[in-house]
C-alpha cells in the first residue's frame, strides 16, 4: 500500500560529510605546523587535504539531482520484502549513488540489502522479518550521490511516498463476536452479521467437537440423527471507542515506537473486526492533545480509521491524563465503551484508566507489555535470562494487579493473539465493573 | 539483474593503494630527519594501522581508519627538512592518501579511477605549488607565496561551490513578467508572449 506522496526534496545542495571535517582538521594542523616551524613540507601535504573537499563538491554530477521512486512492501505473516525502483538519468555516476533503507525498530534483516544499479534506474530489495504484529509506515529510502572519496554528498530529490505495512493476525477478528456494553437506546438498532450464542434465531448447523451442551438443539438432533446446534444473530447494541495512547514513556523512543506499532495493529484489527459486525467505532489518539474520529460504521469509515491509524506518530510531549478525559467528553457521549491501548509503565500520573472512568466512560486498558521486546537484551546466560524474565513478569503482574482496583486491565504479552482481552470481555464480572 | 559491481564487505581491494601510500610515506620517512630509520617505521605503523582498521570495520562513514595514516603524515612532514625532494614526497603522500581513501572496500570497485578528476585537480595544485617553490629560493618567501596561492585558490573555489550549490528557482517562484500592451493570456497558455 502506498501512502500520500511526500513533498519533493531539493536535490541540489551539496552536504559535506564528517570525513571532510577530518580532512580540514588535519589540513589545518599541517598548515599550522608549517607556519610554526617555517617549513613548507607540511604545507605541501596540507594542500591535498584542504583542496580535495572543495573539488569533490564542485564535481557533483548534475544528472543525479532527481529520481522518481516506485516501491512496495510484499510478503505475508512475519516475512516482509520491500522492493522498489528509482528512475532517473544517473548515467555513469550511478555507482556513486547510495541507497540506504535501514530496517525500522523491531524488524530484522534476513538477507543483506541488495542494490542493482543501471544508468537509467536503480533497483533495490530488502528482506526483513517482523518480530511482532505491527503497523509500520516505512519512510522512503535515503538516496544520495556521494563522491568517490566520500567527502561530499548531494541528496537525490524527487517524488517520494511512504509505504504502509499492515500486519496483524486474523485471530484478532474473532473478538468481534463478544458482547459490548449496551449504549444504544433500543435493542436491534444496529443489526449484526455475526453469529453467536444469543440474539435472534438464525439457523441450524452441525455441532462441532467441544460444542457446549446448552447450544445443542436436542429435538432437531433427534430428527436428523446427529448433533445439531442453534445459531443466533448477535444483538449488537454497543459502540466502541479505541483510544490509542501515543505519549512517550520512560522506555525510550525505540521501544516506544515498537509498542506503538503493536498498539496500532491491535487498534486496526479490533476496529476492522467490530466494523464487520456493524458496530459503530470511534478512534481517538492522545499524545500531547486529543485527536478524535467520531463514531461511525461502514466501509468508508474503515478507510478513515485506517488512515487515521497510519497517521499516528509517537508524540514528543506527554499531555496530562485529565486533558484526555476533557477531550473525550467533547467528542463522545458518556457511557460509550472505551478501549485504551496504552503501554503503561508504572507512573501513576500516566495512567489514563481512572481519569477516563471518572469521565463516565466504561474503560478497559489493553496494555502491550514491553517484556517480550526486551528479552535477550541483557546478554545473560540462557538460564539467567529465563530467571530474569520470570522476575520481570512477576513484578509486572504485581503492578498490573494494583491497577485492577481502577478497572479491567489486560496485560498483553503474546502479541499474536487477543485472547486475554476476549477473556475479560466474556466475563460477566467485566460487565458489572463497567 | 546486472553484473554485481559491489564487492563483498570486508574484502581487500585496497592493498595496492595501501602499498602506494606506504611507499610514498616510507620514502618521506627515509628522506626526513627522524633518526635510526624510525621514519619508515612510523610510515609502516600508520599505513598498517589504517589498513587493518578498515578491514576490521569496513564502513564508508567511519573515520577511525583514516586517523593512523593522517597522524603518520603529520609526524613525517613535521620532522622533514625543507628540500625539494621532501616537499615533492609530502605532496605525493597527500595524493596517495586520497587514492587510498577513494579505494573504499564497502563501495563499488574502481573508486580511485572514478576519483581521478578530483585527485587530478588536487595533483595539479600540488604540482604548481611545488614548481613555484622549486623556482624561488628563500624559505619564508616560499611559505608566504604558497600560502597566498592556496588561500586565493580556496576562496575562488569556495565562491564557485556556493554559486553552483544555490537552489534554482521553482516554477512558481519565477518572476512574473508583465504582458506587453495589447497581449492577452489565454487559460491554457499563461505567458504566450514569452515564446
Amino acid at each position: 500500500m502506498i501512502g500520500p506522496p511526500a513533498s519533493p526534496s531539493s536535490g541540489r545542495r551539496v552536504v559535506w560529510t564528517s570525513r571532510t571535517l577530518l580532512f580540514i582538521g588535519f589540513g589545518g594542523v599541517l598548515t599550522a605546523v608549517s607556519v610554526a616551524l617555517r617549513d613548507p613540507v607540511p604545507l605541501l601535504a596540507a594542500i591535498a587535504l584542504l583542496l580535495a573537499p572543495v573539488v569533490a563538491g564542485l564535481r557533483s554530477p548534475p544528472g543525479v539531482s532527481n529520481a522518481a521512486l516506485v516501491w512496495e512492501a510484499r510478503g505475508s505473516g512475519t516475512d516482509l520484502t520491500v522492493a522498489g525502483e528509482l528512475r532517473g538519468e544517473f548515467g555513469p555516476s550511478v555507482v556513486d549513488v547510495a541507497v540506504d533503507l535501514p530496517p525500522p525498530p523491531g524488524v530484522r534483516a534476513v538477507r543483506p540489502f541488495r542494490v542493482d544499479p543501471a544508468p537509467e534506474r536503480i533497483r533495490f530489495e530488502a528482506n526483513w522479518r517482523l518480530a511482532e504484529p505491527s503497523i509500520l509506515v516505512l519512510e522512503p529510502p535515503t538516496v544520495v550521490w556521494r563522491d568517490p572519496i566520500g567527502l561530499a554528498e548531494r541528496p537525490v530529490g524527487g517524488e517520494r511516498s511512504t509505504v504502509a505495512v499492515l500486519r496483524y493476525p486474523s485471530t484478532f477478528q474473532r473478538i468481534a463476536g463478544l458482547p459490548l456494553v449496551r449504549t444504544t437506546s433500543l435493542p436491534g438498532d444496529i443489526r449484526s452479521r455475526a453469529l453467536g450464542e444469543s440474539g435472534e434465531f438464525f439457523g441450524l448447523r452441525e455441532a462441532s467437537s467441544g460444542e457446549p451442551r446448552r447450544r445443542i438443539n436436542w429435538r432437531a438432533s433427534a430428527r436428523t440423527g446427529r448433533p445439531v446446534v442453534n445459531d443466533y444473530l448477535l444483538d449488537r447494541t454497543g459502540d466502541l471507542v479505541v483510544l490509542l495512547d501515543t505519549r512517550p514513556t520512560s522506555l525510550g523512543p525505540a521501544l516506544d515506537d515498537r509498542l506503538l506499532g503493536v498498539a496500532r495493529a491491535a487498534a486496526l484489527g479490533l476496529a476492522e473486526a467490530f466494523l464487520r459486525s456493524k458496530i459503530r467505532i470511534g478512534l481517538a489518539t492522545y499524545g500531547e492533545f486529543l485527536e478524535a474520529l467520531p463514531l461511525s460504521t461502514g466501509r468508508i469509515h474503515r478507510v478513515r480509521v485506517e488512515q487515521a491509524i497510519l497517521r499516528t506518530r509517537r508524540a514528543d510531549v506527554a499531555g496530562p491524563a485529565e486533558r484526555c478525559t476533557l477531550g473525550l467528553r467533547r467528542f463522545y457521549r458518556p457511557g460509550t465503551t472505551m478501549l485504551i491501548v496504552s503501554s503503561w509503565t508504572g507512573d501513576p500520573t500516566y495512567n489514563l484508566l481512572p481519569y477516563v472512568q471518572m469521565g463516565g466512560f466504561p474503560a478497559i486498558l489493553l496494555c502491550p507489555s514491553p517484556l517480550p521486546m526486551r528479552a535477550g537484551r541483557a546478554g545473560l546466560e540462557p538460564a539467567d535470562e529465563q530467571l530474569a524474565a520470570r522476575l520481570e513478569r512477576l513484578q509486572r503482574r504485581t503492578v498490573i494487579s494494583e491497577l485492577w482496583r481502577e478497572g479491567p486491565v489486560v496485560d498483553w504479552d503474546d502479541y499474536w493473539t487477543l485472547d486475554p482481552l476476549a477473556r475479560v470481555l466474556r466475563r460477566p464480572a467485566h460487565r458489572k465493573v463497567v | 539483474m546486472t553484473a554485481p559491481i559491489y564487492r563483498p564487505p570486508g574484502r581487500g581491494g585496497s592493498a595496492l593503494t595501501a602499498t602506494l601510500l606506504g611507499l610514498s610515506l616510507g620514502v618521506l620517512g627515509l628522506l626526513g630527519n627522524v633518526p635510526y630509520f624510525l621514519g619508515p617505521a612510523v610510515a609502516a605503523v600508520g599505513v598498517l594501522g589504517s589498513f587493518y582498521a578498515r578491514r576490521r570495520r569496513p564502513s564508508s562513514r567511519s573515520l577511525a581508519p583514516l586517523v593512523p595514516a593522517l597522524l603518520a603524515l603529520v609526524v613525517l612532514t613535521a620532522t622533514a627538512s625543507a628540500e625539494a625532494s621532501t616537499e615533492l614526497f609530502a605532496g605525493l603522500s597527500g595524493l596517495a592518501f586520497l587514492v587510498w581513501v577513494a579505494d573504499e572496500p564497502t563501495r563499488p570497485a574502481g573508486g580511485g579511477r572514478r576519483a581521478a578528476g578530483t585527485i587530478g585537480s588536487v595533483a595539479l595544485a600540488v604540482g604548481v605549488v611545488w614548481a613555484i617553490g622549486l623556482g624561488f629560493g628563500g624559505r619564508t618567501e616560499e611559505i608566504g607565496l604558497a600560502g597566498a596561492l592556496i588561500a586565493t585558490g580556496l576562496i575562488v573555489l569556495v565562491l564557485l561551490a556556493v554559486s553552483v550549490s544555490e537552489r534554482p528557482l521553482e516554477d512558481d517562484e519565477l518572476p512574473r513578467r508583465r504582458p506587453p500592451p495589447g497581449a492577452r493570456a489565454g487559460p491554457e497558455e499563461a505567458f504566450p508572449w514569452e515564446r
